[in-house]
Formats: structure tokens, sequence, C-alpha cells
């Protein structure tokens, strides 16, 4: 399998306003699409980071 | 505003000059056979330079227990070819005057380019590449952008205003109101400054690292500037990650759990050498 088909679903819940940021950054990316699978990598590697930070410092969604 | 290339070239001969020592530096980064003596006698006549040169070495980025005070310490705990980049990194950072104009943010500016060539050398330490030209490169891939802002600021206001009220990528403005984008504009200076074919062709080809021959050097630096765009490092509220490319991803080969020890490196090192260079 390719790097770029690696990603996992996100396991953490991002709190509102992270999410919303994130989604105004990739707005040109649209999610599940198979032409843009490592743009797609990417974007779910950053959701899961962040929503590990979050957790980590106690941020609720 | 339509720029031909022969404006950008014009735009380019009105930049102040590089240090003799950093242009030498430049046109030898993969080069070994540097007179290391020589090069901190160079660097050492020019005060303002050698200072922000050891603020940038003293910085955590470059993880040295003890403080260094002159280039020849620099060279002694760094060596040659991390040295040679900060030098070139203070002098890049001195060359290109700020403020010109008024919409384009030029810490943050700094803030992606220190960032991406953080990022860039992550990413080449685990694919065993060179280091050090992957950072310098990544440092350098959108010089252009000063390029065309010192050379037609209030052209590149509305380029800005473009790029807000159309959401699109920076690139994309620059097309559209200029004709040219900051990719030629950083070719032009490249060639102007006698870049070595490798940075040149990183610079050319970050926008698009599937093109035939683009190298593995763009690679890098595409994948580590769409990952710097991602964390949002620069704050600039227009940002848009561009698309990645598959091809350069996947040449990667990289994991989640590596992915996330690099964007961890990124934030934390990325802050304190982005304020050097933008001082």
């Amino acid at each position: 399998m390719s790097a770029a088909g690696q990603s996992p679903a996100p396991d953490h819940a991002l709190p509102t306003a992270v999410q919303a940021r994130l989604d105004q950054l990739f707005r040109h990316h649209l999610r599940d699409d198979p032409a843009a699978a490592a743009t797609e990598a990417l974007r779910r590697y950053i959701e899961t980071y962040r929503g590990q930070a979050a957790t980590q410092a106690g941020v609720r969604p | 505003m339509k720029l031909a290339l022969e404006q950008l070239a014009e735009g380019i001969h009105d930049l102040p000059s590089l240090p003799v020592v950093v242009m030498d530096l430049l046109g030898t980064l993969e080069q070994d056979d540097v007179d290391v003596s020589v090069l901190a006698k160079k660097v050492s006549l020019d005060p303002a330079l050698t200072a922000k040169t050891l603020r940038l070495a003293n910085a955590s980025a470059f993880g040295l227990q003890v403080k260094v005070t002159t280039i020849q310490q620099a060279l002694t705990f760094l060596g040659l070819q991390t040295t040679r980049n900060l030098i070139t990194a203070a002098a890049l950072s001195g060359c290109f005057p700020s403020g010109r104009c008024a919409s384009f943010d030029d810490k943050a500016f700094w803030r992606h380019a220190s960032a991406t060539a953080i990022c860039a050398r992550g990413l080449a330490r685990r694919m065993r590449f060179n280091q050090d030209v992957a950072f310098t490169a990544g440092l350098l891939h959108d010089l252009g952008q000063l390029v065309l802002v010192c050379s037609h600021p209030d052209a590149y206001g509305a380029v800005l205003a473009w790029r807000k009220a159309h959401a699109c990528t920076l690139l994309d403005a620059e097309r559209a109101m200029l004709g040219v984008d900051h990719v030629d504009a950083g070719v032009a200076l490249a060639t102007h400054w006698h870049f070595s074919d490798t940075m040149r062709q990183a610079i050319a080809r970050h926008h698009a690292p599937e093109t035939p021959g683009a190298g593995m050097l763009a690679a890098i630096v595409h994948v580590a500037d769409a990952i710097v765009h991602a964390l949002d490092i620069a704050g600039d509220a227009d940002e848009l990650v561009p698309p990645v490319s598959t091809v350069a991803w996947n040449a990667m080969g990289l994991n989640e759990e590596a992915y996330w020890y690099l964007f961890q490196e990124t934030e934390r090192q990325c802050g304190e050498m982005s304020a050097i260079m933008s001082a």
C-alpha cells in the first residue's frame, strides 16, 4: 500500500475552532477524493495530530 | 498589471547585492572542499552578517550545548555545511527591504520559510538525503515572492487583494494579476545569483514535483511546504494548503507516526529561527 493510502480515520474529536480553521486551510480539498489521496492523507494526519494535542491539553470539542 | 519576464529581470537587478562570500557559498553548496579558515575570515569582516549568523547558530533548532561567539567556533561545533547554511540564511534575510507592500506580511513570510527549511531538513534526515541542501532549499523556495514584492509592491498588493476576493492560492492570484508567478521570479533570482542547478530546479519545481527530472529535492520541498501550510505556522488568514502531489508524498514513504514527529519538530524549532530571520 502506498504511504498516501495509509491515513487512518481521525480518532480524536477536534475543538470546533480548530476544525473550522482546518476546513478553511483545506477549503479546496474535497474529502475522499481519490485524485487527491496525498492531500487527504495530510489532512487526516494533521486532524489527528491536532486532536491529540487538544486532548492532552484538556480542550473539549 | 501584467509583467514581462524582462521586467522581472530588471526588478532583480535593483535588489541589493548579496555579499561576495555568500555568492561563493551558494555556488558551492554541494561541495565539501571549501577552505574553512578563509570562509571564517571573509564572513567575520561583515559584522552584521556575523552577528545574525551567530544568533541563528545559537538558536535551539541547532541543538548546541555551548554558546558560540565566533564564526570559527560555529564551524567547529556545527560543521561546514550547517554553518554556511546559516550564513546564507542571515545574508538573505537582510537583502530584501521589508515594509514595501503594506498588505504583505514580511514576518509571516519568514515564519513560513524558516519552518519549511526545518521541515525539509527533517524529511531529508528520514530519507537519508543531504539535510543541509534540503534546509537551504526550504529556506529559498519562495524567495520569488520577495522579488515581486520588492520590485512591484503596488501590483503585489493587488495580487493579495485578488487572492482574498477569490479564495485562491497565491500562485493562481499572481498568474491572474501579473501574468508571472513567484516561481518564475525565484528562478530568475536563482539564475542571477548563480544558485546551483539542484537548487534552481528545487525552486522551479516545488509546485510541480512530478515533472520529469524535477528531482528528490523538489519533492522534499513540496511536501515540507504543504505541511507548513497545513500546520498554519505563518498565521496568514488567507492561507490555503496547496494540493499535495501523490508522487512526492509517496516518495517520502513515511507513516503517520513519522509525520507526527516531523510536525512536532517543525513547530518546536521554527519560532526562534523565524524571529531572528525577520528581526
